[in-house]
């Protein structure tokens, strides 16, 4: 009986975890359920996927919505542009979703991992497609016990077909939002794709079919680290997924017909449903599990099952562990407010910073080759490239001058510095500078960009002057 | 232990740190303004350095489980 409980901590015991852990696998074939949270695990699943393989098509004033351009290194997400430099709001933004991930968990759970995980999203694409091919789970058996034949050459050479296009169609996907897809697309029909772009398709399409077509609960059992460290998060008020015990045992198999009063039988008739519905294989009556990841499919199991006995609903239900022992469920509790008000303050301020972000950078490089060269005129001259960034929604005109250096010239060759939305302009400045008034080795210097429509748009940004030291 | 969890043990965290270290490493550089004088894409470096690295990291990460091994001999488990 003892570890029939519900564990008083989420985390389970070390020694045992570690050695089911290593034990062999066994092949899952998790049943197909009908209900509520059924319906809400499509909806979640058809809407992430449509987004998906919807988002690379969309259009945004003329280009592609969201486009992490690497080949150009630049990243489009609606409208706003960002260069590699911009890297610490990419690094703010994953901050605060796994800072919403802990919150959401706190409060209910694997909710992440039942609903929205691509793990669980294209697992439950393939075990749709799985069906179809196959067959219902005991089919599925059946299949797989039979003696390699003809049928079974068919039936499983089409499943495999059917995951290996789905998976290369993901993998496509997957490098158009990294390239632009429309170019993808036809370097593709025109045979004409490049060799890197192809391996990744391959490379990101073989993941998708080994991790939800083969691996599936395994990803998340061994290689999720979210897996391991969510017990963490959750208390005795996160909403888990757990088998009334005191309703349910003594457990045993009864007729329709039984009183379960007289007979002194629980609820459970112990039919083995919520096991054969489990993706990850557990039997949710054996207390809260690391393994579980709260899809909740055992609980539409059960319903039906009580349904069908005309027992009330909810033998496997939502609920917390306060409220499994009897006690009030806090859903306002101290870390989940503490939680909610970083989270607040996080999302606040990160987007604040991005939307503030200077919409203009200058970039000064100074010319590897030589230090300084001497012009005809008897100048000291230093060559600089200069890379202007406009990350302006419209274009600008620009000026620009230096500071820091007594006399000194500064030439372009351009005569207009006009940079268009969201581009990068690079050009070749020369500055000179009489030897006379060069003192040391090295001498400080200022580049200033100004926009001239917008004054308020400039940037100043260092630049070392090399030159000889005069009169030594 | 089985295959499964030592490859995915050996090839699984490398791979995560890679690309860490990939997007860290080409955000600071472009990849161009090294190879400039060979013919070559940024694509093209972007993935064979990844792949490096994930080599690198991945026997990192070979000798880490190499090294845990002796050690299970002393633990008991029931
Ligand atoms: S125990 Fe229930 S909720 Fe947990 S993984 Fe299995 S079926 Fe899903
Ligand atoms: S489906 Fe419900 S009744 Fe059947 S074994 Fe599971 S918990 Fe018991």
């Amino acid at each position: 009986m003892e570890d029939k409980k519900p564990a008083k901590s989420p985390k389970g015991k070390p020694d045992s975890l570690d050695t089911e852990l290593y034990s062999k696998r066994q092949k899952i074939y998790p049943r197909e359920v009908h209900g509520l949270f059924a319906r809400w695990r499509t909806f979640g699943v058809l809407t992430l996927l449509g987004i998906y393989y919807i988002m690379p098509w969309i259009e945004w004033g003329g280009r592609q919505a969201v486009l992490f351009d690497l080949p150009a290194r630049k990243f489009y997400i609606f409208g706003m542009v960002f260069w590699p430099q911009d890297l610490i709001y990419l690094t703010a933004l994953l901050a605060l979703a796994a800072f919403a991930l802990f919150f959401f968990t706190a409060l209910a759970g694997r909710l992440w991992c039942g609903y929205a995980c691509p793990q669980t999203v294209w697992t439950e694409a393939f075990l749709w497609m799985e069906r179809r091919i196959e067959g219902a789970r005991p089919q599925q058996m059946k299949l797989d016990k039979r003696p390699w034949d003809f049928t079974k050459y068919r039936i499983k050479a089409t499943k495999h077909f059917v995951w290996i296009a789905f998976s290369l169609y993901t993998g496509y996907t997957f490098v158009g939002y990294f390239m632009p897809i429309k170019e993808l697309t036809t370097d593709i029909i025109t045979l004409q794709i490049g060799g890197w772009a192809l391996f990744w398709v391959i490379f990101y399409g073989f993941a998708t079919y080994g991790n939800a077509g083969w691996l599936r609960e395994q990803v998340c059992i061994y290689m999720c680290p979210y897996a391991r460290f969510q017990s963490a998060m959750i208390d005795e008020d996160s909403l888990i997924i757990s088998y009334d015990e005191k309703r349910g045992e003594p457990r045993g198999a009864r007729k329709r017909s039984t009183d379960p009063k007289e007979s002194g039988l629980g609820s459970c008739i112990d039919c083995g449903i919520c096991v054969q519905a489990c993706p990850t294989g557990i039997d949710i009556r054996d207390g809260l599990q690391y393994q579980c990841i709260g899809c909740s499919a055992c609980i539409d199991a059960c319903d039906d099952v009580m349904d069908k006995m005309q027992y009330p609903r909810g033998l496997v239900k939502y609920t917390t562990l306060n409220r499994l022992e009897g006690k009030h469920t806090h859903i306002l509790r101290p870390r989940i407010l503490v939680y909610a008000l970083l989270l607040i303050a996080l999302t606040v301020s990160v987007f604040a910073a991005i939307i503030n972000r200077d919409p203009i950078a200058l970039d000064v490089i100074r010319d590897r080759n030589t230090l300084f060269r001497e012009t005809g005129m008897g100048m000291i001259q230093n060559v600089y490239t200069l890379k202007l960034l406009n990350m302006d929604q419209k274009p600008h005109v620009y000026s620009l001058s230096i500071e820091g250096m007594e006399n000194a010239e500064l030439k372009l060759d351009v005569d207009k510095i006009e940079v268009d939305s969201g581009e990068v302009l690079e050009i070749s400045a020369r500055v000179e500078v009489d030897p006379a008034v060069i003192k040391t080795r090295s001498s400080e210097m200022n580049f200033t960009l100004t926009a001239i429509d917008d004054p308020k748009l400039t940037v100043t940004e260092e630049g070392r002057f090399m030159g000889p030291v005069a009169g030594r | 232990m089985h295959t499964f969890q030592k490859v995915s043990a050996v090839f699984w965290p490398a791979f995560i740190v890679s690309v860490v270290a990939s997007v860290i490493l080409f955000s600071i550089i472009d990849p161009l303004s090294l190879f400039y004088t060979y013919d070559i894409s940024r694509l093209a470096i972007y993935s064979i350095s990844f792949l490096f690295l994930w080599l690198i990291t991945a026997l990192s990460s070979a000798i880490t489980l190499y090294f845990i091994y002796p050690c299970k001999s002393h633990v008991e488990y029931d």
